[in-house]
């Protein structure tokens, strides 16, 4: 809607119109800056519907959403512990560790490759998402693949809360690749001790050592259990409807008229 | 006889090998062919057959899961055919459920059995064997020993008739079925009376094979012999409660009650080995068959060592006091797993150090490296225990008025326990530990000190050779194989043999391209990368949560092993369950690397029951990154834990092969090599 208004915006004259579209814009902005802020504090209202007495948690990395979720539960004086992986290499983990314990929750901090040794004591996975595309999947930290799978093994459910800011009108395709960003090999490898390996100009034309740090990672819908949306709870098969109430049709082909009107 | 056992016994000889109740390769080819003979064609022992089995034989073909059927139930089977037609002996067909505790029974009767596994193959022709076919089902094998250790045994099977005659004296054993048996029927269950009549039964074949022992054992110690074999009777009785042999009272004398009592103050111990049992007895029994007396004591000594709960508070203050260095106990643990032991880190390292040159014959300074994660990998600490045990042996000499077998023995033991001061062993250390122990109890009684020292000092050596620089060598043999040109090959962590793998195959000039997978807080992979680069390998870097977007890539998943366990599990380091998972995810196949004596009959389902946890501080400090410090004011807080975890447990479906020195097979025929190969190699 927003993509919309400002498609429309662009289009427009400096006619009195523009005036009326300029209001119609902003308010459309103040509107979903509202919804974004508000988005999780009505996640976080759902928490006790989902997190009963003595539950284990698992969540990995950090997301502000699933800090609130946890604590929206404390609050509720449900007692239940959570273990935190800690998501290299960004250990944002760390991060939210540090606040649900300052918060007085039972937090144990564990290495990302102890998640499937751990996962077979945990009663529930919770965690954020950076995208929910259109058929359900999740564009989520980088390890959440595997977490997704380690809870299927153990018919754990795996729950991903996600405002409906999040939803993204794509399918997506090869999403490994083609919706993910690669950081710095500086994060995983020292290159003070690796930089002649690194180095291209080395003989052979290529590098002996490539260092792979991708950001993302795309968890299939059959491997998510629940969406816990602003509006409620959703299977992953109806993703496409809430996107479809959120954009319009025109949105979704956005692209492709502008390269066309242009 | 019966044709069917017939025709298997001539198509397939390797099985009728590993004989159903003879512990040791020499004696099995002795008493084996007989006992399966095919009358009509009358086979003795070939010493081809012997060379066969001995651990040197160990040649780099790919083998050859042993066939499927088991020894036990065609002893079943026989056993059956046996009771009903032949009525010679009092025997209902109560008697066909219990073959594994007379089994035992038998083999615990033997005294010359010692004799004959403790000496060397090479001594094997001076040993006539001749078979006396008996009749109707009854086979009879009659051994003679040269005239030093002269005896002869006589096994009539199914009759369950044990004879022995050694050193002269002739001892006949019936089986029959004890009168006070029925005295003692009271208002039990069926299922139980009979229990109890069994176990009676057992227990006055013990007494008397008590009494026979007793006449035949003239050495100094016979009471601590027939120690053992009622230990090893009551433990073969674990379904069956102990008073039972405090109730038969009869002939059992005072060493018997002293076990009997030894027994019941130790309930950790009956309940570790009723749950050893309980995949059915007959495992139980085929595991005894195995050994001898001696080091039956042995592997009951040191079973329950990696098992010790440390949530049983009595037992962690008993162990308090036996230890050497002192230990805080780590603050703050987690709740799941508070039988594994945690110590502060680093609280051991002064206490070991001011002790350094205190601690008498044990040199610390593997237990320092251990300690330090200096020595990593199960192979080199294996190797650098071995190496320690070697230069203690050396310096070992037997305090006067004691055995050196027994006294030797106690030493590696407190050595093993300081080494788990330090570091809990790993799985395949306790393996090369009962190997050792069991050398040692099987040494003759007549070699002087410093041969039974260089003896030992070779076995060791040969382990060290054979089990672990020579299987790595038909590891890589077999591996290579499976390495194609334009093969992406991943591994996780830094395993030894992987690492040879690779390197190998670079050398014989394959073209592939390697993915080290690698996480927090060892970070082991980015030495094996700077080895692999070093050599001209063209590697990718990655941790372990980018797992999933890099597999799609990946051919082949190679992973080292700490243990390789009889449920197809495989027990390694922490983070190798999800990478075989996710391989699994993306239909990659995963190979295990794992040597033959890592291989273990323990089970498990899960990462939790057994363990072992690492220093918490490496959890809280990420290395190399010092703006992660969110964490570092908060590390005593009440709520907070931190889990290192150093395994975990890769359940066997992710498995799709496990390449071991026998060869390359699936995870569901690892119970096969544990029982069948490693019991005749290693225990040998």
């Amino acid at each position: 809607m927003l993509f919309m208004s400002i498609n429309f915006l662009l289009a427009a004259d400096k006619s009195s119109r523009s005036r009326k579209l300029k209001h119609d814009v902003i308010e459309a902005v103040n509107e979903l800056i509202q919804d974004i802020s508000t988005c999780h504090e009505l996640i976080a209202e759902q928490a006790v519907e989902h997190i009963h007495q003595n539950e284990v948690i698992l969540t990995l990395g950090s997301s502000r959403t699933v800090l609130e979720f946890l604590c929206a539960a404390k609050e509720k004086k449900r007692s239940f512990r959570v273990f935190v992986a800690e998501g290299a290499p960004r250990y944002q983990g760390h991060l939210l560790a540090k606040e649900l314990v300052t918060r007085g929750l039972q937090t144990t901090l564990i290495t990302d490759s102890a998640v499937f040794a751990m996962i077979s004591r945990v009663n529930m996975v919770i965690v954020g998402a950076h995208a929910v595309m259109a058929n359900g999947g999740v564009i989520a930290p980088v390890g959440l693949n595997m977490v997704a799978l380690a809870a299927q093994k153990h018919a754990v459910p795996f729950v991903v809360l996600a405002g409906s800011h999040k939803l993204c009108p794509l399918y997506p395709h090869h999403p490994e690749v083609l919706l993910n960003e690669l950081r710095s090999p500086s994060e995983l490898l020292d290159f003070g001790e690796f930089s002649d390996c690194l180095d291209f100009g080395s003989g052979i034309g290529a590098p002996l050592l490539h260092v792979v740090n991708p950001t993302f990672d795309y968890v299939p819908p059959k491997l998510v259990s629940l969406f816990i949306t602003d509006t409620g709870g959703h299977n992953p098969s109806y993703m496409y409807r809430l996107i479809a109430d959120y954009y319009s049709a025109d949105d979704l082909v956005l692209e492709r008229r502008t390269t066309s009107g242009n | 006889m019966d044709p069917r056992r017939t025709a298997r016994t001539v198509s397939d000889p390797k099985v009728r090998q590993v004989g159903f109740f003879t512990p040791a390769p020499p004696e099995r080819s002795i008493s084996d062919p007989p006992r399966f003979q095919d009358p009509i064609q009358p086979s003795s022992p070939s010493p081809t057959q012997v060379n066969d089995h001995s651990p040197s034989g160990n040649s780099l073909s790919p083998v050859m899961i042993p066939p499927a059927h088991h020894h036990s139930d065609n002893f079943l089977r026989t056993a059956l055919q046996a009771t009903s037609p032949t009525k010679a002996f009092s025997y209902s067909a109560k008697t066909v459920t219990i073959p594994p505790e007379n089994e035992d029974v038998a083999s615990s009767f033997s005294p010359g059995r010692k004799v004959v596994s403790a000496k060397s193959p090479s001594s094997f022709p001076g040993v006539k064997a001749s078979s006396v076919p008996a009749s109707e089902l009854t086979t009879v094998s009659v051994v003679n020993l040269p005239p030093g250790i002269s005896g002869k045994c006589v096994y009539k099977l199914k009759g369950k008739l044990i004879a022995e005659k050694a050193g002269g004296a002739s001892v006949e054993v019936q089986n029959d079925r004890p009168v006070s048996a029925k005295t003692l029927k009271e208002k039990t269950s069926k299922a139980e009376r009979r229990a109890l009549q069994e176990a009676q039964r057992a227990a006055k074949a013990a007494a008397k094979g008590l009494n026979l022992m007793s006449v035949l054992l003239t050495y100094g110690y016979s009471v601590y012999l027939v120690y053992f074999t009622f230990e090893q009777i009551l433990n073969n009785f674990v379904p069956v409660d102990h008073y039972v042999f405090l109730a038969e009272g009869t002939k059992a004398s005072s060493a018997a009650s002293k076990v009997v009592t030894s027994a019941n103050t130790k309930p950790s111990k009956a309940a570790k080995s009723s749950s050893q049992k309980n995949d059915g007895s007959q495992v139980a029994a085929s595991e005894k068959k195995g050994c001898d007396r001696a080091p039956e004591k042995d592997r009951k000594k040191d079973a329950p060592h990696p098992r010790m709960q440390y949530d049983d508070k009595s037992r962690v203050e008993k162990a308090k006091k036996r230890a050497v260095v002192k230990k805080t106990e780590a603050r703050n643990r987690v709740e799941l797993f508070r039988h594994l032991p945690q110590y502060e880190h680093g609280t051991q390292l002064p206490d070991l150090e001011t002790k350094f040159f205190e601690l008498d014959p044990m040199h610390p300074a593997v237990g320092l490296q251990y300690l330090s994660g200096d020595i990593r990998g199960g192979n080199a600490r294996c190797i650098a225990m071995f190496q320690a045990f070697k230069e203690a042996i050396k310096d070992y000499s037997t305090p006067p008025e004691k055995t050196l077998i027994r006294d030797l023995t106690a030493r590696i033991s407190s050595y093993v326990s300081f080494l788990i001061e330090c570091r809990p062993l790993s799985i395949s250390m306790g393996n090369a530990i009962k190997f050792l122990k069991n050398r040692i109890a099987k040494l003759p009684l007549a070699l002087s000190e410093s041969e039974a020292k260089s003896t030992l000092m070779l076995d060791i050596d040969r382990f060290i050779n054979e089990k672990i620089i020579l299987s790595e060598r038909v590891i890589v043999k077999h591996a290579v194989t499976k390495i194609r040109d334009g093969d992406v090959l991943l591994t996780y962590g830094a395993s030894s043999v992987v690492e040879m793998i690779l390197l190998h195959a670079h050398e014989l000039g394959k073209h592939f391209h390697v993915v080290v997978v690698d996480s927090r807080p060892k970070l082991e992979g980015q030495l094996l990368l700077r080895r692999l680069v070093r050599k001209g390998l063209s590697c990718t870097y990655t941790h372990v949560n980018a797992v999933s977007c890099i597999m799609q890539d990946v051919t082949r998943v190679f992973l080292g092993a700490s243990s390789v366990l009889s449920n197809g599990t495989v027990y390694s380091r922490v983070g190798t369950a999800c990478v075989a998972m996710v391989a699994h995810a993306f239909r990659v196949p995963v190979l295990v690397c794992c040597e033959a004596y890592k291989f273990h009959e323990r089970v498990q389902l899960d990462s939790i029951c057994f363990n072992e946890l690492g220093n918490p501080d490496a959890i809280s400090k990420v290395q190399g990154r010092e703006e992660i410090n969110y964490l570092d004011g908060l590390v005593n807080q009440e709520n907070l834990q931190l889990l290192n975890l150093i395994y975990d447990a890769t359940p066997s479906d992710y498995v799709s092969m496990i390449i071991t020195d026998y060869g390359m097979i699936p995870p569901t025929s690892v119970p096969v090599i544990v029982r069948e190969y490693r019991r005749d190699h290693l225990w040998s």
